[in-house]
């Protein structure tokens, strides 16, 4: 692997000057969706409009570090009986779940129907079901306001499920804590409870 | 350069860390292994499995001299040029 250092020379493309000469030095660079700032990391820098023009992939460690640390604010309103169903699947996998555990329940729900397009598929087919207890009780019941943080990378995970499903934020919630109610409430044995409550484990530390 | 000479010169500086990112002034979000969201095995890997069919080319738009490669396969899209000794990545996103 090749290291560069600061004070070193080389070239690039800048998109104001062409082909110029660079000069390595540390910089801080923002995020081109504006989401964060980079600091102190080695770019190569055009010697005559000085503006960052070369990324070296040393510097992708620090950049990945900061992306995964952005906080972005998930919210979404729901009718009661969502969390009401999220709260009984966190009763049931772990007694000792603090309400904290809602998010890590959904973000591990998340999680794994982002990288499965069966799936996220089953997901939206949920919500084109109409289930008569949910939508009695959505009749019946007030709403709650689902709002927590999450990093950078997971809130892109839940906008490409958003994409995928083709379903509103709120629907997708509203579809992940039915798909809980299937795999955790409904049956008598649970089939993922060991990895769950591994899960509760792990965040209740 | 074609496909294949273009294929074999990537592939190594991917393996060997002589690759760069394009930036304009910030980082490209949509360069996932510039961010680290794909690391350079994975991308090599992508590029291997390319055929001809996957890959076009086109210039440079600031240096017009400078041929772009674009490779698009398994719905990722992957944008390089090279520009001695570094071979230099403009994007790599799905």
């Amino acid at each position: 692997m090749k290291l560069h250092y600061p004070g070193e020379k080389g070239r690039a493309v800048c998109e104001n000057d062409g082909l110029s000469s660079i000069t390595f030095a540390y910089r801080d660079v923002p995020f081109s969706d504006g989401s964060g700032v980079v600091k102190q990391i080695l770019v190569g820098v055009c010697d005559v409009c000085k503006e960052v023009v070369s990324i070296p992939p040393q510097s992708t460690p620090a950049i990945k570090a900061v992306r995964e640390k952005a906080v972005v604010s998930i919210e979404a309103s729901l009718p009661a009986v969502y969390f009401d169903t999220l709260d009984l699947a966190c009763y049931r996998i772990d007694p000792e779940t603090t309400v904290d555990f809602r998010k890590r329940l959904l973000l591990y729900y998340i999680h794994r129907t982002a990288g499965d397009k069966r799936a996220a598929r089953k997901i939206a087919r949920l919500r084109e079901k109409a289930d008569a207890r949910f939508s009695a009780a959505e009749r019946l019941g007030s709403k709650k306001r689902l709002s927590f943080k999450v990093s950078y990378n997971v809130s892109r995970s839940i906008d490409d499920l958003v994409e995928t499903t083709k379903l509103s934020k709120t629907d997708l919630f509203k579809s992940l804590v039915r798909q809980i109610d299937k795999d955790i409430v409904e049956p008598d044995t649970p089939t993922n409870l060991t990895e769950l409550r591994t899960l509760a484990a792990v965040a209740n530390c | 350069m074609g496909f294949k000479d273009a294929k074999r010169k990537v592939i190594g500086a991917l393996k060997d860390g002589s690759f760069q990112h394009e930036a304009r002034r910030d980082i490209d979000v949509k360069n996932k292994l510039a961010i680290g969201d794909v690391t350079p095995e994975f991308v090599a890997d992508l590029l291997r499995r390319a055929k001809g069919q996957d890959h076009s080319m086109s210039s440079h738009h600031s240096v017009p001299s400078i041929t772009v490669h674009v490779v698009a396969r398994e719905g990722w899209y992957v944008k390089f040029y090279f520009v001695d000794p570094d071979t230099w990545f403009i994007s790599c996103h799905q």
